[in-house]
């Protein structure tokens, strides 16, 4: 969004408006005062806002905003009445007391009661129906609002639950009008264990490979120094595209850093066997020597903040971006992960990858997302996308079964924990060598389960909120 | 292209280590005499990177003031190099700085003995343009007399002492005679 004295000056409307409404205000005052008063100051059109559409299954949202009417909405939108008790909470209680109010869960669709319609709803592709299905979703009151997203099946928060302020406000205004004009970025996933040997790879590059055999544009980008993943793709990775790339950035010549990273990219097709299916897979690699230099360099001035905007022009690009990362935490795992929306957690059934998984899971997330919102004030992220079992014995035994869930549930995981367990089968060596996907070999059973695991997170509905 | 939902803070840069810096976004000239500057030009067009930092402040977001080693940065620039070697430095750094490069001298006057206040005032007296009218001994005494009685938190007492010291000078005495 190219931010113009327009838009500026029409902000500073909506926020004098909202310094007028009252703190104890009804839904329909705010939305007739306050609410259209923001689409205006967006230049929203009046075929490009619905009121109270019916969206299917009994799902009636109170707006919907569209930015081409004849494609589906951008944003669906939940608003609540303004009650004294958020609006006067003091600023180190205001979040919590949100969490908990009947207000914002209604708002959300967290469950409070039965029939409860919230964004959580009215972005699930199972409930609504396609023409109607947005990308992104707002809960607001004005005192509290956030932002959720969905990438096909997948919903998760686009920022954390904020206070509607004098500041906050604007920003609000400006990333709503980032996602009017950018309704499909790429959904940028980082697929990570602290503990090796646990099919980080072998995921990526599956799951990627499923999901482009679903028809969707997908990149993986190759960033562990060992080259695994290039290697089994063949491909040969490119000279160095990161560090040259990273300056033009850091130079503002975006088109000059858009050209290094097309040349950088290879794009391969895969055939399958037993159909007529082909698909095309993309590839950002580099040398070994070369991701280590933007690692050990320590002239590089601000690489994280430079790496979030490399990725940022490949955003544009993709439907999906898997990165494949070395299981240690330095400089390039840590840029991903300032980077990155969303962490696929891979484990096996062996007690030190859970441990690790969790730890990621629990503590290092959460943390990174603390980190991040220092400097990022609206979109946050990672998010846990959960963990995923891989490399598993066929039967892992009642015993064994009933150790990892005591352990799950001794450490109080609450996340997602995906039903399909992806098991260690001759067919993903073979595919190694072969340098293909295992998916490729569609009558095989680990081509079975990873279409299942990616349903599973990505094509069919799957809320997160870790 | 603007990255709205970026808003990366511009302070999250590393301070006090050397960073390659874009020269576009440094403000700052030098007075180094133009054949300096060009000699400084050649040698970096060979070298491709200065070996001696040039110290930057942060401005904002891909803005930063140079205030020292001014010459390297005007000589990156007509050496058209994108990039100078910096080292990015806060106001507690920069007044560090301003003593490591000998532009200030500075002295705690409530626990340096009067031996030493003496000599540093000496020391300004020779080379502070503006000073060579104080009288250094007779400020070290006042000095040392008054923080037995009291504290010592501003040095106005010292305007009434006619020892070279108006109410002019206090400003600039106060970066010499430091009292923390």
């Amino acid at each position: 969004m190219t931010s113009t004295t327009t838009s500026t000056k029409s902000y500073s409307s909506v926020v004098k408006r909202w310094l007028e409404i009252p703190t104890s205000y009804l839904e329909n005052d705010l939305e007739a005062n306050l609410m259209v008063e923001m689409w205006r100051a967006l230049g929203l059109h009046i075929n490009q806002v619905k009121k109270n559409p019916s969206i299917g299954s009994g799902c009636i949202p109170d707006w919907l905003i569209y930015q081409d009417p004849s494609q589906p909405p951008v944003l669906v939108i939940e608003d609540k009445k303004r009650v004294k008790v958020l609006a006067e909470a003091p600023d180190d209680q205001f979040i919590d007391l949100c969490k908990k109010h009947s207000l914002y869960k209604d708002a959300v669709g967290y469950p409070v009661c039965n029939g409860n319609n919230g964004i959580k709803q009215y972005l699930d592709k199972d409930k609504v129906s396609p023409d109607y299905l947005a990308s992104y979703g707002l809960v607001f009151n004005g005192d509290f609002f956030q932002l959720w997203r969905r990438v096909d099946g997948l919903v998760f928060p686009l920022t954390s639950i904020q206070r509607v302020m004098k500041k906050s406000l604007p920003l609000l205004m400006q990333q709503l009008a980032y996602c009017l004009k950018n309704p499909q970025p790429a959904l940028v996933t980082a697929v990570w264990n602290q503990k090796g040997g646990v099919a980080k790879t072998t995921n990526a590059i599956n799951v990627g490979a499923t999901l482009a055999l679903e028809g969707k544009k997908v990149l993986l980008i190759d960033l562990d120094p060992q080259n695994d993943l290039s290697r089994w793709l063949g491909i040969h990775p490119h000279s160095d595209y990161l560090v040259p790339c990273i300056d033009e950035i850091s130079l503002q010549k975006f088109d000059e850093a858009k050209n290094i990273l097309s040349n950088a990219i290879q794009t391969r097709n895969f055939p399958t066997t037993g159909g007529n299916k082909n698909y095309d897979l993309s590839v950002l690699s580099t040398e070994s020597k070369y991701l280590k230099k933007f690692r050990d360099s320590s002239d590089i001035a601000q690489p994280f903040v430079q790496f979030k905007r490399l990725v940022q022009i490949l955003r544009k690009e993709y439907d999906y971006i898997f990165i494949d990362i070395a299981p240690t935490f330095d400089r390039l795992s840590e840029a991903v992960f300032r980077a990155c929306d969303t962490v696929l957690i891979p484990v096996d059934y062996g007690e030190k990858s859970l441990h690790h998984g969790l730890q990621t899971h629990q503590a290092l997330i959460p943390k990174l997302r603390e980190s991040r919102s220092k400097y990022e004030h609206l979109h946050l992220g990672p998010w846990n996308l959960g963990i995923v079992f891989s490399n598993c014995p066929s039967d892992p035994g009642s015993a064994l079964q009933g150790l990892i869930d005591e352990s799950l549930k001794s450490k109080g995981f609450a996340g997602n924990k995906y039903q399909t367990h992806l098991r260690a089968y001759t067919q993903t060596k073979v595919a190694e060598f072969k340098r293909a996907p295992a998916i490729c070999w569609q009558a095989s059973p680990i081509t079975k389960l990873y279409t299942q695991l990616t349903n599973e997170v990505f094509l069919n509905h799957n809320f997160t909120d870790h | 292209m603007v990255f709205i939902e970026e808003d990366t803070s511009p302070f999250d840069v590393t301070l006090g280590q050397i960073l390659r810096i874009p020269c576009k976004f440094i403000k700052g000239k030098s007075d180094a005499h133009p054949m300096v500057i060009k000699a400084i030009a050649q040698e970096l067009k060979i070298a491709g990177k200065n070996v001696l930092p040039v110290i930057i402040k942060v401005l904002g977001e891909d803005k930063y003031q140079a205030i020292l080693n001014t010459q390297i940065l005007e000589a990156a620039r007509q050496a058209k190099a994108d990039f100078v070697w910096c080292i990015v430095v806060d106001d507690k750094m920069q007044s560090q700085l301003a003593v490591e490069s000998g532009q200030v001298v500075r002295v705690n006057i409530t626990k340096a003995p009067e031996k030493e206040v003496a000599a540093v005032l000496e020391y300004v007296k020779a080379n502070k343009p503006g000073f060579n009218k104080i009288e250094p001994q007779k400020i070290a005494s006042a000095i040392a007399e008054y923080r037995q009685t009291k504290q010592l938190t501003n040095l106005s007492f010292l305007t009434k002492l006619k020892c070279g010291i108006g109410k002019a000078k206090l400003a600039p005495l106060a970066d010499i005679l430091v009292t923390a």
